[in-house]
Order: C-alpha cells, then sequence, then structure tokens
C-alpha cells in the first residue's frame, strides 16, 4: 500500500510539473517571475532596469507603456484636459511623442508639461482618431502595441459622425487591451448605438461623461453594457442612482465596481441588485468637491457591507489633500466596517494623522497596509506593540 | 492517534519531516497529498522533490513559521488599480536579505514558483524588487551580474525612446 501510494505520488509530480532550473542569477528567472519583480518597481526604476539587457527590455515596456489614448480634435475642451490631468497623474499617466503629434496634440503635451506638473512625464501615447481613417496600418500597428505594450486603451470621444466609424473600426483590436477608458462627451450621445457591440470582448471598463450631468439615455446604456465585464469604473456623469442600478442589472458579472464622485445617494434598491452580482471589491472614489456629500458616502459604504457583507473584500477610499485630517481619520473608519486592507489618501498633516492612527491601531485589528500620499506603511501585527515599517516616502 | 507525517526528501537525499499543514502550504504539494488520499491522509508518506536540500530547509522554514497565517487569495481578474500591496514582516526580510547570498535567494523563488507557495514567491519578488529600487543602470548589471548584450547603437536608441519618460 505504501509504495503504491508513493508511486502514485511520484507519478503525479513528476508528469504534471517541469523540474525548475537551477536559478544562480536574476537572469535566468523566468518571465513570469521577472514580470512580478517589476510590478513592484516604479516607474524610474523600471526605466532604468529596461536598460540592463534586452530580455529585461521588453519585459519593462509591458510596465512603461501604460495606455494609448485615441483623441480627436473636438475634445479639446481645456477644462476637461485640465481635469482629466489629475486622473492621469493619479494613474501615471503621462504622454510620449512616440507617435506623430499634429497641433493639437502639440498643445495637449504641452500643457501637462509645462503648464501645471512640469514634473509629470510618462510614456503613454496620443493617437488622432484622424490617424485612423483611411490607415489599415494603423489598426495593426496598434494591434501589435496592444500585445506588446500597452494595458489600457483609452478613448477620448467627442465628435460627429464620421469620427464614430473611425472609432468603430478599432473593435477588432479593443479585445488585446486589458482595460478601455471611455470618455463621451454629450453630442456624441446621438451617435452612440454605432458603438453597439464595440466592447464585448472587455473585462475591464471605465465611463466617464466628459462635462455633463444628465442622466445617460437608455439607448446609450444598451450600447455601453456587455455582459463579459468584471471591472466598471464609473465616474461623473454615470454614477446618477437610477443609471447605476441600471449598469448593475446589465452587467451581472461584475466583480470589481470602482465609484467615483457620486452624485446622488444611492438608493437601497440599488445595493439589492449590488447584493446579487459577485462582488468581490469596492472602490469608492471621494474626491474634489465630494464632502458635502460626505455623509451619504458613508451611509452608502455602511448599506453595502449590509447587503454585500463578507462578500466584499476591500474598500479603498481615495482622498485628495483638500480633505481635513477628520476625513481622512473617517476613511480609516472603514477598516473597522470590512474585511479591508487597504486605505490610499493624501494629507498634508501626515506626522499628525500617523501618531492619531498608532494610538489606535487596536480598533483596526485587520488594517496591515495603508498610504498617505507619498508614504506607505506595513503593519508588522506579530511584534506587540505593533510595529510600523515605512516601506516607501521620506522620513516622517 | 497522532497526525500522519509527510516527508519531504530533496533532491540530493536530504529528509524533512514536517506536519501536513507545513508541507500543504505548497499547493503543489496539497495537490499531490489530495491525489494519493482521497478521503483525507491517513498514513505517513514521503515525498521526494527536485529540489536541493539546502534551498529545500530554507524553503521548509518558511512554510513552519507562516503554518497558522491565512494569507489572501489570490484573484486573476485583479486590475492594477487595487492591486495588493506587498507585505513584508520584519521576519521575512530578515529571512531573505540576512540568512544568505543572492543566488540562495533566487533559489527560493524559483522553488516558491515550483512548488506553488504564493506568498514565498511574492515576498521573494517584493526583495528583489526592493534592492533594484535607487540603483542606477549599471549598479543592477553590478549588483546582479547581468551583461550588457546592446549595442551602443541600440542602446543609444532605447535612451533617446526613453527620454520622454525620464
Amino acid at each position: 500500500m505504501y509504495f503504491q501510494l508513493m508511486f502514485r505520488i511520484v507519478t503525479c509530480i513528476n508528469s504534471t510539473l517541469q523540474p525548475p532550473t537551477p536559478a544562480i542569477s536574476l537572469e535566468s528567472l523566468p518571465d513570469e517571475i521577472l514580470t512580478q519583480i517589476i510590478d513592484h518597481l516604479n516607474q524610474l526604476n523600471v526605466i532604468d532596469l529596461s536598460l540592463v539587457n534586452s530580455r529585461f527590455h521588453s519585459l519593462c515596456m509591458k510596465k512603461l507603456y501604460k495606455r494609448i489614448v485615441f483623441i480627436n480634435k473636438y475634445a479639446r475642451n481645456r477644462t476637461i484636459i485640465h481635469r482629466k490631468m489629475d486622473t492621469f497623474i493619479h494613474t501615471n499617466f503621462t504622454i510620449t511623442n512616440t507617435y506623430p503629434s499634429k497641433d493639437f496634440m502639440s498643445k495637449f503635451q504641452e500643457i501637462i508639461f509645462n503648464e501645471h506638473h512640469p514634473n509629470i512625464r510618462d510614456s503613454s501615447s496620443v493617437l488622432s482618431v484622424d490617424s485612423l481613417k483611411n490607415s489599415r496600418s494603423s489598426e495593426d500597428q496598434l494591434n501589435q502595441l496592444a500585445i506588446q505594450r500597452y494595458q489600457t486603451l483609452s478613448i477620448f470621444f467627442r465628435c460627429p459622425s464620421y469620427y464614430m466609424n473611425n472609432v468603430k473600426r478599432l473593435e477588432n483590436e479593443i479585445k488585446s487591451f486589458q482595460k478601455v477608458e471611455l470618455f463621451i462627451w454629450e453630442d456624441s450621445l446621438k451617435t452612440i448605438n454605432k458603438l453597439q457591440g464595440m466592447f464585448n470582448g472587455v473585462k475591464s471598463f471605465s465611463l466617464e461623461c466628459a462635462g455633463f450631468d444628465n442622466r445617460l439615455p437608455d439607448s446609450a446604456i444598451s450600447v455601453l453594457c456587455c455582459k463579459n465585464i468584471t471591472e466598471l469604473q464609473i465616474c461623473q456623469g454615470y454614477q446618477t442612482d437610477n443609471v447605476l442600478c441600471k449598469f448593475i442589472k446589465a452587467m451581472p458579472n461584475i466583480k470589481t465596481l470602482i465609484v467615483n464622485d457620486p452624485l446622488e445617494k444611492i438608493q437601497d434598491d440599488t445595493l439589492e441588485h449590488l447584493s446579487n452580482i459577485p462582488l468581490q471589491k469596492f472602490c469608492l472614489d471621494i474626491g474634489y468637491e465630494a464632502e458635502e456629500r460626505l455623509e451619504d458616502n458613508i451611509n452608502l459604504v455602511k448599506a453595502l457591507f449590509k447587503y454585500c457583507g463578507s462578500t466584499v473584500e476591500l474598500v479603498k477610499v481615495d482622498l485628495t489633500d483638500e480633505y481635513s485630517a477628520r476625513t481622512t481619520l473617517f476613511s480609516i473608519d472603514l477598516f473597522y466596517i470590512g474585511n479591508n486592507e487597504i486605505c490610499k489618501g493624501v494629507n498634508k498633516d501626515i506626522k499628525k494623522l500617523v501618531y492619531w492612527i498608532k494610538r489606535n491601531l487596536h480598533n483596526y485589528p485587520k488594517l496591515r497596509y495603508f498610504t498617505f500620499y507619498h508614504y506607505s506603511f506595513v503593519i508588522d501585527r506579530e511584534v506587540q506593540p505593533c510595529e510600523w515599517i515605512e516601506i516607501s516616502g521620506k522620513e516622517l | 492517534m497522532a497526525r500522519p507525517k509527510v516527508t519531504l526528501v530533496s533532491s540530493d537525499g536530504e529528509t524533512f519531516i514536517v506536519e501536513q499543514r507545513v508541507a500543504e502550504r505548497s499547493i503543489t504539494i496539497k495537490s499531490a497529498i489530495e491525489f494519493a488520499g482521497v478521503d483525507g491522509l491517513t498514513a505517513d508518506i514521503e515525498i521526494p522533490l527536485l529540489i536541493e536540500g539546502k534551498v529545500l530547509k530554507k524553503v521548509v522554514e518558511w512554510c513552519e513559521h507562516y503554518k497558522t497565517t491565512k494569507f489572501p487569495e489570490p484573484d486573476e481578474n485583479q486590475v492594477d488599480v487595487l492591486s495588493r500591496p506587498p507585505v513584508l514582516t520584519k521576519w521575512d526580510n530578515k529571512f531573505f536579505r540576512l540568512c544568505f547570498e543572492q543566488d540562495m535567494m533566487f533559489e527560493i523563488i524559483m522553488a516558491a514558483n515550483y512548488l506553488n507557495i504564493n506568498q514565498l514567491l511574492h515576498v521573494g519578488c517584493t526583495t528583489v524588487a526592493n534592492m533594484m529600487k535607487g540603483n542606477s543602470t549599471e549598479q543592477i548589471r553590478e549588483l546582479f551580474n547581468v551583461p550588457n548584450d546592446f549595442t551602443p547603437e541600440e542602446e543609444a536608441a532605447i535612451k533617446r525612446e526613453d527620454r520622454w519618460t525620464k
């Protein structure tokens, strides 16, 4: 019996697994491990690593080139650009001049690099929707880039109908991206039906209505909804309760839901629908002018846990530096409500906050990691009293 | 009745007798045990592994230390915006940094990959990334003994391409 058992185990291990090759250097690690290592590096470190040798270079490119932005000349409303710049900064968005840019593209870069954020540099590319107009090669090029380098496709979508037709030509390539971001303007809604079926292969989808707060019409919702989507980010213009509810009903496989700046109180009916989908992560991003709706947001999170309970693992509250210490501490309170581990926030008074949290750590037994702006902390709960390890940022 | 023990045998014949829960930190070993005893392990078993004794010893040490810790399940659908942060405890830092040399660190990472011990792999990768942070390209080459296979022309072209990112 013993020998039979041994034979089966040895057969099982030897037949299903390749033996590890002896590893004596960084270079001999397989791609999947090197990619994991790169995932832990910031952008500047990745750039340095990319120059080490050709293999590292090709692996690092996937990390460096984060997204392609499609934009047309009708989308040049500076207010929108400024507004999106803040989003870009949060997501390490920047722009290169890798592709030929027209006057507008140059202006776009100029605004980002010089006027407001001189230190922000990045490696995404801006392509004009115009460039797709008559060019099959642009699509081929995009397809290659999507596979080789980029994770996210961003489409700024303000257009007369012929631009819609050009964007529609991206349909086959869209599936290659991990994430698609769509920014649309109110005037695009008239012809949005041209995009029907375009997002069927997309799993992670971010939608933002640019510059209008009207409710999204049902016709637009039916075009944009896709059953395969597992991560949905809804930003200003989309997240009125009525619209949110329709999206949730139409996308039954959402595992991660990110709501930015909710405009209306989320109703119980919507929350009940949330409890019917396999939601695992919920991110509430309350920045900018949302402080006045703070109470609604608190209630939303509490209600979410009431309806979804322990199925929701994570709440991220991303705060801007306009927030008071009190508000940030509220976000820490969320750890007590759910099974949360992350709080990302920005606050000027970091020393005061860290001191407060250290004193009150016993109230947050599940808190293991948090960040404030440039500062990241890990709590080592094996040491009593709990020890805090600063893993990045400047000396406090 | 005493709980069944698992004997892990290294490629060079060294044996490590561990509790089942320690061995099952490895998904690979766990699957093998499940395959061998569908209704649960009832007798001691021996599992030969293609890992050197000195490496297996460190892996077992890590598994022993975390035998009761519950780690979060990895999520394949996780996207960057909500990715789980690296959590390195003081013990992890000591384990990787003070106990052995660089080649041993990579051997352990490879073993963690082979044995499918996600958290050990994650901690190992974080440690290597931390070693890279703040170093220039030349320093990384020197630190990890990686040869430069770019021609001067290729290197210049890449630097030109990256100029907007610096």
